[in-house]
């Protein structure tokens, strides 16, 4: 290599750090923005913006710990909440942290489009930050104070992989929401978060400070009209709506709304398939799930002991998870149809799989989503039944009257 | 005379066709092609294949003179000169705005609050010294920073694999042919860049009969190359944002650098990305800055001294500060491409070569 290639490739490298100092700071003067929550106040007509900063900190004798501060502002639009903020905030605000955006119910009822602008332009924020909506307002969401101590968003962060991984709810995040948009056949659903108090929703804790909410639950979706909030999905509904976008990864599952005996099994793998089919000259939509399953609780007195004997119960459950997963996504679907809102993209699959017929019915969707046949055919298969095949028995038949 | 050898060519032709074109390329293709976008990209490059050729041959027939010079022998001495000047001008105009650009990638990205005077002076000090060491030495650079690029490039795609949303890429053909067929003419430009830059720099190609089959089997494989992997890189944007973000995220493939992420190991690495990215972006400005020279060469006879490179130099950077508007920029850009650079290539170069050959065949009549 020559001398003056060495020395202007050098050059071009020298140059780029020396750039790079311009505008540097120091790690102790940034405030790691880890989360944002969004709400609109309707009497003042102005935006409330909630930092959540993560300030590490030594800590005692545990090593470093980090501690929570939040800031809510109140501004006519982003950008002045986020000057604002500059008049209470010591630090430098950095947005590169940021895990994820709340975005409040009554912000999200009026459209958060216009708010959200100012995130997805900004660099510096990554677009597979998270979306949740807040079930009240944005803010009660990041000022719950966690029995854990911990910091709420980051803590709402392992519970999204955590709810992804077991299938609970959807994870969305700004990228995959913004795509959404883009698609004119398809509308955007966020999942829902709430601070949970003592006895709320099936969780019973000791709180810290009496009637104080100190847990966060993630269940349930916002369903949008574009970027206005229009409904909810209950729990079981989000769960169909997972099955048709083929989102399951694991998912554990009971058949408790069928008669006994009560199976409950864990999804292991899972395929959703679209196909379009005529029926009678009439153009459908159907949706085909596999899925292969454990039991992983068999709730009967009935017991089996042995392979031969446990076999037909194993069919006996395939068959019942199969309709329970039928239900859920039947669920979601009359939901879609009732709110005549495609969420579950049912267009889009017209779309992909007969554009020309997509091309005809494109005006009058989604009015014409009550009307275009939809059906789901699901089956599972039994693999195993964990490490037994009968449940615990009582010695000599003891207890069995 | 300087000459660089046939890989040099191979490899610099590469890069200046690459140049910065990832940056628009998927919001360009998607943008007008729609969903089938990324399919225009391959045949919109391969149009450097017959003006790349064309000028070969041309080379073949004159050695050692680009194809102003070229054009002086075929057209007449005043008729090459106004092409001449119009190839001079569209050289510093665009290549200053390429310089801009630079300076509106890096302000939009991880240097917002560095000075332009900052970017356009540096970028210029290595561009007009890269210029002044010689084509050679630029030759080289390019061998070096290109794999780099087409690494950078292919190891971004990879990395951005969990973020695929493969309906994105169905259906196929929904518009039909049309649309692609538009985005190839809108994309067409980038290869009539590479074109005018090898207008200029066969006169430092070697001469020999060996060289010869390998400088053609380089044009190949630069638009190969390049067009497979601008594709290949339309095809990531589609999938990752789909037609409609993709379209309307200004340099896409910034954004692209942000989702790479690996569980909570590694993350933003955009930076390293963006420093890739800067080769190309010097490979490019330089390109246009050896082409200004050889222009100012060619029709004003100027000789070979730093007054012209320091002057040169000066007006890129009166230029490239002019335009500090990124919308007005990127606007800019796209009408000189489409309204200046492809026209004087596919009018030029076809018709230099075709009377040429007229004529041989007439010789031979």
């Amino acid at each position: 290599m020559s001398k003056k290639l060495i020395v202007l490739m050098a050059s071009s490298l020298l140059l780029l750090s020396i750039s790079g100092c311009w505008d540097k700071r120091e790690i102790e003067e940034l405030a790691f923005v880890v989360a944002i929550g969004l709400d609109y106040d309707a009497q003042t007509e102005s935006y409330q913006v909630t930092f959540q900063m993560a300030e590490p900190s030594k800590g005692g004798e545990g090593g470093p710990k980090v501690d929570t501060r939040n800031i809510t502002i109140e501004g006519k639009n982003m950008i002045e909440a986020t000057s604002k903020s500059f008049e209470f905030i010591n630090k430098q605000n950095i947005p590169g942290a940021v895990k994820l955006i709340i975005v409040g119910k009554d912000l999200a009822e009026r459209g958060m489009n216009e708010s959200l602008d100012f995130y997805q332009r900004l660099y510096l924020l990554r677009r597979t930050v998270f979306l949740l909506l807040a079930e009240d307002k944005a803010q009660d969401v990041l000022n719950v104070k966690l029995r854990t101590k911990d910091v709420p968003a980051l803590t709402l962060v392992d519970i999204i992989n955590n709810s992804s991984d077991w299938s609970i709810s959807p994870l969305v995040r700004l990228g995959h929401y913004l795509t959404i948009l883009g698609r004119k056949s398809e509308d955007p659903v966020i999942p829902v978060v709430r601070p949970v108090k003592p006895g709320e929703n099936g969780m019973i804790y000791k709180a810290d400070k009496e009637g104080e909410a100190e847990e966060l639950q993630l269940s349930g979706a916002g369903i949008f009209k574009r970027d206005r909030l229009a409904g909810y999905l209950t729990e079981d509904e989000t769960k169909g709506y997972l099955w048709l976008q083929d989102e399951i990864k694991l998912r554990l599952l009971d058949t408790s709304n069928e008669a006994p005996p009560v199976y409950g099994g864990r999804v292991v793998t899972t395929k959703t398939k679209v196909k379009l089919e005529t029926a009678k000259g009439v153009k459908g939509v159907r949706f085909l799930i596999s899925a292969k399953a454990t039991i992983d609780e068999f709730q009967s007195r009935e017991q089996a002991d042995n392979p031969a004997e446990m076999a037909p119960f194993t069919y006996d459950a395939e068959e019942k998870m199969a309709r329970e997963i039928t239900r859920e996504c039947e669920a979601a679907l009359a939901k879609s149809k009732e709110m005549q809102l495609d969420f579950l993209g049912i267009g889009r699959q017209v779309e992909i799989n007969d554009v020309n017929y997509w091309k005809e019915i494109e005006a009058s969707w989604p009015e014409m989503l009550a009307e275009i046949p939809v059906s789901v055919e699901a089956k599972v298969q039994v693999i195993n039944t964990g490490a037994t095949f009968q449940g615990p028995v009582n010695s000599e038949s003891e207890g069995e009257e | 005379m300087e000459r660089i050898s046939a890989h040099q060519f191979v490899m610099l032709g590469a890069a200046v066709l690459m140049g910065t074109t990832f940056f628009p390329v998927a919001q360009v293709a998607l943008g007008v092609g729609g969903r089938d976008g990324w399919m225009a990209v391959l045949p919109a490059y391969g149009l450097a294949l017959p003006l790349g050729l064309m000028i070969l041959a041309l080379a073949r027939e004159y050695p050692g003179q680009n194809l102003i010079k070229i054009s002086e022998t075929v057209l007449g001495k005043w008729t090459a000169k106004g092409i001449g000047l119009v190839y001079l001008i569209v050289s510093i105009y665009f290549g200053a705005l390429l310089l801009a650009q630079v300076e509106d990638t890096f302000k939009r990205s991880v240097l917002q609050l560095t000075p332009h005077v900052v970017f356009i002076g540096a970028m210029l000090f290595l561009v007009g010294a890269l210029a002044w060491t010689g084509i050679e030495v630029f030759g080289r650079f390019a061998e070096v920073v290109f794999p780099l690029i087409i690494l950078g490039l292919i190891a971004n795609m990879v990395l951005t694999l969990p973020r695929f949303e493969w309906e994105e890429f169905f259906p196929v053909f929904g518009e039909g042919i049309k649309p692609i067929l538009f985005a190839v003419l809108k994309l067409a430009p980038y290869a009539c860049e590479y074109a005018l830059f090898v207008a200029g720099v066969i006169a430092y190609l070697p001469q020999g009969g060996q060289d010869q089959t390998q400088l053609r089997t380089g044009v190949w494989r630069a638009v190969i190359i390049v067009g497979t992997v601008n594709a290949l890189l339309t095809l990531t944007e589609l999938l990752v944002f789909g037609p409609a973000e993709a379209k309307r995220l200004n340099y896409g493939l910034l954004s692209l650098g942000k989702l790479v992420e690996i569980e909570k190991t590694i993350s933003g690495v955009e930076s390293l990305f963006l420093l890739i990215w800067m080769g190309g972006m010097i490979i490019k400005v330089g390109a246009f800055y050896f082409m200004g020279m050889w222009g100012l060469q060619a029709v004003f006879g100027v000789q070979d001294h730093v007054k012209w490179y320091l002057l040169l130099a000066g007006v890129f950077f009166v230029i490239g500060l002019f335009f500090q508007n990124g919308v007005e920029l990127v606007q800019e850009l796209s009408v000189t491409d489409d309204y200046l650079i492809l026209p004087l290539a596919i009018l030029w170069i076809p018709l230099v070569w075709g009377i040429v050959r007229w004529r041989r065949r007439g010789k031979a009549g």
